[in-house]
């Protein structure tokens, strides 16, 4: 891979683009760097945030620069190997049934695939927690099976449930909040994907990989109620 | 204190410096529209910038106060009265039990602030009091009968005071136009449309809230695809969807966003066009590219004009009618004059 772009985001924000593509290749070194930054910042960085292809690094330009940033950042790089830290492997129990598969029909229609078939390939493959974005803790998850691919829906959903599986494009996601979407809801998890109140906020990190595991309605409701009495 | 809001807006909340740090977990910054007035009125009552405001939409507020209250009001070309008199709308002074103020941005979709000494009490969720309507982070939300405290441990010692100076950091730019610096997308876009966009073909509509304005015009043109696999965003970030309408990202925008981005206005101007004018009495708006360091020289000069316009207070009064009666009394010296 040659080296990365530096695209300056406004006056108070780096972009390190490493594609514009989405591949593990990628993935790893956007982490990679934000692991280093987050280790040792720079002065006057505030935050740095992973994409599928990019590390955003937010900076108070008082303090810091454009040029001083990449300057470093280019430094970093060139220190011998960046290590990538193995992250967690999460089992997340899905009910793929009605009415949580909110979009069981549409999605056979735009796949071509028999829902059972879809599932069964969205079971047995590996997700790695991409990014988190568009409302808090929603995570992006890279590794969708290329037969899973679908176009988004023309008309987009006023409002999908936290904790809706979604598929669009050649994306796949969680959501952690309800929210609108454009988005194929398949399945939906009883597990709290994010509560601000909590420590840590997600149970997941950026680089986490992902397995989903069928369960029942029934045991989607007891799974639910469990949480509700606060263990 | 205590503070009785008994008229007020569905835009209005309470806002810090944002929610800094956690955009990693998708959560938005948020924080005020407009830095520089929110930055203001917490610095004319004695706080440090971080603390608590009360933002508010172009509707405004009617409040009294229960108890005696130390305020201090920001609302650039707004309107401040207490008790039905008018006052500057750049104020700090003492609300005693039963005084009445109001304040108002002046234009369809400005925003105004009022602060307290020592800041007002949220409910604080990750680190901000900043609400977040959508994700349901911070505030409370307000609704008119409400109360707002302070937080202040101690009474201030500040006399009242107006800041006249300080609208001409708004209306006195050193140049009106709006600037931005390029990218990271900017060459998805066509050269022609990104010349249109500079040279005042976009207005702000009526769709413009604490998460982005959206600006009317013709469509622009993209060269090819109008989808990039999502990337980072900041505030000011000029996104521009399949549909072709530029979208500026404000205080509670996402995160990051899968649309090509034009660039990203600089710091220094984003109060200019967090106060701009929306919908039919819109002004068409000029943009012009700026490289980093001549953005950072522009955001150094706003602060030197904001410490010497909070340098030069007055006793409080009525809204001196206009800059050429600051001019006439030499209350403007070079430093403003050239701003």
């Amino acid at each position: 891979m040659s080296g990365p772009r530096f695209l300056p985001l406004g006056d108070s924000a780096l972009t390190v683009e490493f594609g514009d593509v989405i591949a593990p290749e990628l993935m790893q070194a956007v982490s990679a760097l934000d692991h280093a930054i987050r280790k040792n910042p720079p002065k006057g960085v505030i935050e740095s945030v992973p994409t599928y292809r990019s590390l955003t690094i937010h900076f108070d330009p008082l303090q810091c620069t454009h040029l001083h940033l990449t300057e470093h950042v280019k430094d970093r790089l060139a220190q011998t190997v960046m290590t990538v830290a193995q992250g967690n492997h999460w089992h997340v129990p899905v009910c793929y049934d009605l009415p949580y598969a909110l979009d069981k029909e549409e999605y056979q229609a735009a796949s071509g695939l028999a829902f059972d078939q879809a599932i069964t390939l969205h079971q047995h493959a590996t997700f790695t927690i991409a990014m988190f974005g568009f409302m808090p803790g929603c995570a992006y998850l890279a590794g969708l099976p290329r037969a899973l691919h679908v176009p988004r829906r023309t008309t987009p959903r006023p409002e999908v449930p936290a904790g809706s599986i979604m598929i669009g494009g050649q994306q796949a996601l969680i959501s952690s909040v309800a929210m609108p979407t454009g988005w194929y809801v398949i399945g939906r998890t009883p597990v709290t994907i994010f509560n601000a109140d909590e420590n840590p906020v997600t149970p997941f990190q950026v680089g986490d990989t992902i397995s989903f595991t069928p369960i029942d309605a029934a045991q989607w409701e007891s799974a639910k109620l469990q949480q509700a009495g606060g263990d | 204190m205590a503070l009785r809001l008994n008229k007020i807006g569905p835009g209005a909340s309470l806002q810090d410096k944002g929610r800094l740090r956690w955009q990693r977990y998708g959560v938005s910054a948020s924080g005020p529209m407009d830095w520089l007035a929110a930055s203001t009125v917490n610095r004319i009552v004695g706080n440090s910038d971080e603390v608590p405001v009360l933002e508010l939409d172009q509707m405004g507020v009617m409040c009294e106060a229960q108890t005696d209250c130390h305020i201090g009001v920001c609302a650039p070309m707004g309107t401040a009265t207490i008790n039905g008199d008018d006052v500057f709308p750049t104020s700090r002074f003492l609300l005693r039990a039963g005084d009445r103020l109001t304040l108002a941005p002046s234009r369809q979709g400005g925003w105004a602030y009022l602060a307290t000494a020592g800041g007002f009490i949220g409910n604080a969720q990750l680190g901000s009091v900043s609400f977040h309507r959508r994700a349901g982070l911070g505030g409370p939300a307000l609704s008119a009968g409400d109360c707002l405290h302070s937080n202040a441990s101690t009474t201030p010692t500040w006399q009242p005071a107006s800041y006249p100076l300080f609208e001409t950091l708004y209306t006195a730019a050193e140049d009106p136009r709006l600037h931005i610096i390029l990218g990271p997308q900017d060459d998805m876009l066509t050269t022609d449309s990104i010349m249109r966009f500079c040279d005042g073909a976009y207005r702000l509509s009526l769709q413009c809230d604490r998460m982005g304005y959206r600006l009317t015009g013709p469509p622009m043109q993209h060269k090819g695809a109008a989808d990039i696999v999502s990337d980072g965003i900041a505030m000011g970030t000029v996104q521009v969807p399949g549909d072709g309408h530029p979208i500026i990202l404000m205080a509670d925008r996402q995160t990051s966003g899968g649309y090509p981005k034009l660039g990203t206005l600089i710091t220094a101007d984003l109060p200019r066009l967090a106060q701009s004018t929306m919908g039919n009495a819109a002004l068409p708006l000029h943009f012009a590219t700026i490289c980093p360091d001549d953005a950072i020289a522009r955001l150094k000069r706003l602060y030197h004009g904001l410490e010497q316009a909070l340098s030069k207070p007055q006793q409080i009064g009525p809204r001196t009618p206009t800059t050429d009666i600051l001019l006439r009394e030499n209350l403007i010296d070079g430093t403003i004059a050239d701003f």
